[in-house]
């Protein structure tokens, strides 16, 4: 089986930092103005110690890091958990390999999402490899 | 993480069928917002070409689209945008059918599910012009001062 071995990591890449811009910004474009990522005191009444960033907008950086990786041609799954906020501030450290290889070139990849040295995401992307195209 | 159902349209009350689209003025606003924490998603970055031009996560605005997030939140009984409970994104999970182009309306089928007072998991199943599938999407929120 040609292309990726199982094992085989992705450059880290570190995104951010995140600033309130950023999720505003993000906000605006994806219509999703909830109060939680702009308002200090809804964020700490809903149990966090700043403003967190967006779930979506992590996922969506780390679709584009699993995309941008040059053997990865279609994407055919993504799924995230978001395990620990990313804060107003923090930067944000994307990791990912190889961890298993399906058939009819499939590819599955976990990846990581760090912010100050903690998980914030989980994930695993299925992706068909380009080599295998 | 990696289930047969991943994605899945999975169980609940349909709330709706609704017409959602991907709109070129909006997939350019949200991929620059992406761009701005990530510069290499930027169009005219010189990165590993993609096949794409939607974004992988694009699909997700749909949830915020007037009538879909209405009959979301007028089902889930909160109005989180307003000073109720907090709407905390716990899980993602998008599985891509075919790839969706720029310019294109779509039939979103939108069903919500309850398995616990303060969860809330939204589904949505995507069909094109012609009936194909082309994304699902499963979504699992916490509902944090929705407790009983």
């Amino acid at each position: 089986m040609s292309g990726p071995a199982v094992g085989e990591r992705l450059p880290a890449v570190m995104v951010g930092p995140i600033g309130l811009a950023d999720i505003a910004a993000y906000a605006a474009a994806a219509g999703d103005d909830n109060p939680l990522h702009r308002d200090p005191e809804i964020a700490r009444r809903a149990g966090f110690a700043a403003i967190p960033a967006p779930g979506m907008l992590l996922m969506a950086a780390m679709s584009e890091y699993v995309c941008r990786w040059p053997p990865a041609g279609s994407l055919l799954r993504l799924d995230a958990k978001f395990v620990g906020p990313v804060f107003v501030g923090d930067e944000v450290l994307l990791e990912a390999r190889v961890a298993a290889r399906g058939e009819g070139g499939a590819c599955i990849l976990r990846l990581t999402a760090k912010a100050r040295g903690k998980l914030s995401v989980v994930a695993e992307a299925e992706i068909r490899v380009r080599s295998a195209l | 993480m990696s289930t047969p159902e991943s994605g899945g349209a999975g169980d609940g009350r349909e709330l709706g069928r609704f017409v959602v689209r991907t709109a070129p003025e909006r997939i350019a606003a949200f991929r620059a917002s992406i761009a701005a924490i990530f510069p290499a998603a930027a169009p005219e970055s010189a990165a590993a070409p993609v096949e794409a031009a939607v974004p992988p996560t694009f699909p997700i605005v749909w949830l915020a689209e007037p009538e879909v997030r209405g009959a979301l939140l007028a089902a889930l009984g909160i109005d989180p945008f307003a000073g109720g409970a907090a709407l905390i994104h716990l899980e993602q999970r998008i599985a891509y059918f075919a790839p969706l182009e720029p310019g294109r309306a779509f039939e979103a089928a939108v069903r919500l599910s309850r398995p616990a007072p303060e969860r809330a998991t939204v589904s949505v199943e995507v069909r094109d012009a012609e009936g194909s599938i082309a994304v699902r999407l499963a979504s699992e929120f916490l509902l944090r001062g929705a407790e009983p």
